[in-house]
């Protein structure tokens, strides 16, 4: 299950087809397309709570899904994906500490990924440095 | 978004549905359905008794209704809030002139309008441990 139809989108951002994996158990993806939700699903069902210590390389992922960036997670040349002219419209306050039915993920990094439709979340640093892409 | 396909007959049956009692819901696979057809909010359904199923978070926008459902285990409601920093929200799941009677959410928190923040301690019941 995917976000997108494969067959309306026959190029993604990153300029190429959809491609998904076939795996989810990897602890590196590399060009391999994913929902971050159908990722943490499998993770539950293998007994971790949060998606931890995973490297995406050139990823494409999907939600609806809000992720909540927990320490050691890294962004690096990543597309957050549209937000609809206003990046604020990408980033969620929990209004309490906890941020229930949001997707933690830990220690992951990402590097020239692309995101369609999903939210983040996370400390205020967090989404301080979030926010800050407004001005890159 | 524009779907370039038409749903199969299945997913087209589920998104002309406009009732659903007793039955599971995962949100992630149910909104998909509705954002492949081309469908950016689901509207004007009824959900009866059924059990709402996460990790996702639900837009309520004008128009939905929650009755006497069990909106999630948390002692304090506000924890199954979130409130978006943007005029919109992406990653949630919108619901536009949606009822849900009597339904159970798990792993789903909510965000929508201030009024909806403001008032969801009030017009919503909480579990604070699993049943």
């Amino acid at each position: 299950m995917t976000f997108i139809d494969p067959n309306s989108l026959p190029m993604i951002g990153l300029g190429r087809r959809l491609n998904l994996t076939g795996d989810l158990s990897k602890r590196a993806f590399e060009g391999e397309d994913m929902a971050l939700y159908d990722l943490f699903i499998h993770h539950l069902r293998t007994g971790r709570s949060m998606i931890d210590g995973i490297t995406f390389t050139g990823c494409r992922i999907e939600g609806p899904a809000i992720m909540l960036v927990l320490p050691g997670t890294t962004f690096d040349s990543t597309n957050f994906g549209e937000s609809k002219g206003d990046i604020g419209n990408l980033v969620l306050r929990p209004l309490r500490s906890m941020a229930i039915g949001t997707i933690p993920v830990m220690n992951c990094a990402f590097v020239g990924c692309e995101f369609h439709a999903l939210g983040f979340t996370g400390s205020e640093a967090i989404i301080d440095q979030i926010l800050a892409i407004r001005s890159a | 978004m524009t779907a370039s396909t038409p749903p199969s007959p299945e997913h087209q049956a589920l998104i002309d549905r406009t009732r659903f009692e007793k039955t599971a819901i995962w949100l992630p696979q149910f909104a998909v359905v509705h954002f492949n057809a081309g469908l950016s909010v689901i509207e004007n359904k009824v959900f009866e008794d059924c059990l709402i199923e996460g990790p996702g978070v639900i837009l309520a926008l004008n128009g939905t209704t929650f009755e006497d459902c069990n909106m999630g285990y948390a002692e304090d409601p506000k924890s199954l809030l979130l409130r978006g920093v943007g005029p919109k929200v992406v990653g949630a799941v919108g619901f536009f002139q949606c009822r849900f009677i009597q339904c159970r959410f798990a792993m789903i928190s909510f965000t929508g309008p201030e009024g909806f923040i403001e008032n969801f301690s009030g017009h919503v019941r909480t579990a604070a441990t699993p049943a």
